[in-house]
C-alpha cells in the first residue's frame, strides 16, 4: 500500500465537496478506497448549497430570449440565372482578373508593379488551363489567350486609362450568358484598337510565337 | 425561369387536432365525401388512405391528425385544387373547430445544368466557409453536403438545403408508398426517378402555425404557398445568379 507521503508524489489533490450522505465509502468504488483516506486528508469541506439549487446553474444561467417574428424578404434580382457551371466558373475567372488588373493600375510607376504583372500573369495562365479543360468554355479559353498575348506585349507600356477600358472589357463578358465567336472578335478588335495606340502592327498579326514572347517577357524584365 | 411550384416534386399538408372519441363515428362517412375525387381507399378502421393512383397523391384521415400527400412533378395545380377540397370538406365533416398545427411541408428540386462536382463546388462557395481549413481539417472526406436549418418557433420550422444528384433522390424525396399500385411500387427502387433532374439543388421546407381555426385553413394554405415560393425563389437567387 502506498504511503502517504507516495500518494501525494502521484497524485494531484483535487478539492472535493462532500454532500450530505456521502461518506468515504460510499464515494468511491471499493478497490479506490485504499487511498480514499489520503484524498479525504486533504478534502475541505465547504457549507453546503441549499439543495433547490444545482450547480449547473452556476455557470449557466437561466435566459429567455426574446423571440423576435422575422418575415422573409425578397433578395434583389440579378439579371441572369445562370443554371450551367460555365457562367460561374467564368464570373470567378474575370472577378479575379479584373482585381489583379485593378492591382496593376494603383501600382503602376511604384516598384510594386512588377509583383502585380506577375500575378495578372499567373492567374492569366491558371484561368486559361481551367478554361481549355471544358468544352463549354472553349471561346472563353481564346478570349484569355487574346488577352494574355496582349498583357503580354504590352503590360509596361499600358497607362491607367488603357488599364481600366481593358477591365471594362472584362466586366462586360461576365454579364453575358455565354462567350460566342463574335464576342472573341468583338475583344480581338478592342485589343487591336488599344495595341495600334501603342504602336503595335496589330492590323497584321495578334499573336507571337514563343520565342518571340519569351524574348519580350525577357526584355520587360530588363527594363524594370 | 422556372417558378417555385414547378420546381415542386413533393408536398406533404398535414393538420393536426386534438382526439376526440366521436371522431370514429364520422370517419367513414367523411372519408366518403371525397370519395369521387380519390377512386381507391384502404381503411384498418382507425383511419382511412384516399387514395388516387394517377395524381401519386393520398389523403390519410387518423383519429389526431389529417394529410394529404403527393409524388409527382409539375402537379402544383392539381396540389392546389385537392387541398382546397379537403379543407373545406374534412374539418366541418369531423367537427373540428380548431386545429392544434398546420403544415405545409414541400420538397423541390431546382434543375440545374452542371455535372454534380460543379455543382457541388458552388454550393459550397455559396454556403460554406471559405476558410479551407473547414473541409481540410474537420472532414476531408466529404463528397456531399446539405445544410439544416432549423427554427421550431418561426414559420418555417426547417429548411434543408444541399446539391443532389439523381442517385441521392430516393434517400432524400422518401415517396409515400401510398401513391403507387402495388405494382408500381418497384419502380420506387429506381425507374420512377430517371424522369428527374439529373443533378439539382435540393431544398426541403416546412412552412407550419399553430393554433389555427378551421375557417381560416384556406388563408393560412395561401400564405404558406406565398412563402415557399419567396424562399424558394430567393434560394435560387442566392445560389444560381451570377450577378
Amino acid at each position: 500500500m502506498a504511503t502517504p507521503a507516495a500518494f501525494e508524489r502521484q497524485t494531484k489533490v483535487v478539492p472535493y465537496v462532500l454532500q450530505k450522505s456521502q461518506t468515504v465509502d460510499n464515494v468511491l468504488p471499493p478497490q479506490r478506497r485504499w487511498h480514499a483516506v489520503e484524498i479525504f486528508q486533504t478534502v475541505i469541506v465547504q457549507e453546503e448549497k441549499p439543495e433547490t439549487l444545482s450547480d449547473f446553474f452556476d455557470f449557466h444561467p437561466v435566459v429567455s430570449p426574446t423571440i423576435v417574428p422575422a418575415k422573409l424578404k425578397k433578395i434583389p434580382r440579378p439579371s441572369l440565372i445562370a443554371r450551367s457551371f460555365e457562367p460561374h466558373a467564368r464570373k470567378e475567372i474575370l472577378e479575379l482578373l479584373a482585381a489583379r488588373i485593378s492591382e496593376v493600375r494603383q501600382t503602376l510607376g511604384q516598384p510594386g508593379v512588377a509583383t502585380a504583372v506577375a500575378r495578372l500573369r499567373a492567374d492569366l495562365k491558371k484561368g486559361y488551363e481551367v478554361a481549355s479543360l471544358r468544352d463549354d468554355m472553349a471561346n472563353f479559353a481564346s478570349a484569355i489567350s487574346l488577352l494574355q498575348d496582349y498583357c503580354y506585349m504590352h503590360w509596361s507600356k499600358m497607362s491607367a486609362d488603357q488599364l481600366t477600358r481593358l477591365e471594362n472589357t472584362l466586366i462586360l463578358m461576365r454579364k453575358k450568358s455565354e462567350v460566342s465567336p463574335k464576342d472573341i472578335t468583338r475583344i480581338a478588335a478592342v485589343l487591336r484598337e488599344q495595341g495600334r495606340s501603342l504602336d503595335y502592327p496589330s492590323t497584321v498579326q495578334l499573336y507571337l510565337d514563343d520565342e518571340e514572347s519569351s524574348d519580350e517577357g525577357k526584355d520587360k524584365d530588363g527594363e524594370d | 425561369m422556372p417558378s417555385a411550384d414547378s420546381s415542386s416534386v413533393k408536398t406533404i399538408f398535414r393538420v393536426d387536432y386534438k382526439p376526440t372519441l366521436d371522431f370514429y363515428d364520422k370517419l367513414n362517412s367523411s372519408a366518403q365525401l371525397l370519395a369521387d375525387t380519390y377512386k381507391n381507399w384502404q381503411t384498418d378502421r382507425l383511419r382511412v388512405v384516399l387514395k388516387d393512383f394517377p395524381n401519386r397523391c393520398s389523403l390519410t384521415i387518423a383519429h389526431a391528425n389529417f394529410f394529404f400527400t403527393q409524388d409527382s412533378l409539375n402537379s402544383s395545380e392539381n396540389e392546389k385544387s385537392r387541398i382546397d377540397e379537403v379543407i373545406k370538406v374534412l374539418p366541418k365533416a369531423l367537427g373540428k373547430d380548431v386545429n392544434a398545427r398546420v403544415g405545409l411541408r414541400r420538397k423541390y428540386l431546382i434543375a440545374v445544368e452542371m455535372d454534380y462536382k460543379d455543382l457541388h463546388q458552388l454550393v459550397s462557395s455559396k454556403l460554406l466557409n471559405a476558410n479551407p481549413e473547414l473541409t481540410e481539417s474537420i472532414y476531408p472526406w466529404a463528397q456531399d453536403f446539405h445544410l439544416v436549418f432549423s427554427a421550431p418557433d418561426a414559420g418555417f420550422r426547417g429548411l434543408t438545403l444541399g446539391p443532389i444528384s439523381q442517385e441521392q433522390l430516393p434517400q432524400f424525396l422518401e415517396p409515400d408508398e401510398s401513391n403507387f399500385e402495388v405494382g408500381d411500387i418497384t419502380l420506387l427502387t429506381g425507374k420512377w426517378f430517371e424522369g428527374y433532374p439529373r443533378t439539382a439543388i435540393y431544398v426541403d421546407c416546412d412552412y407550419a402555425k399553430t393554433n389555427i381555426k378551421s375557417d381560416k385553413l384556406l388563408d393560412f394554405y395561401t400564405e404558406a404557398r406565398e412563402n415557399h415560393k419567396i424562399l424558394v425563389e430567393n434560394v435560387q437567387h442566392y445560389l444560381l445568379g451570377i450577378d
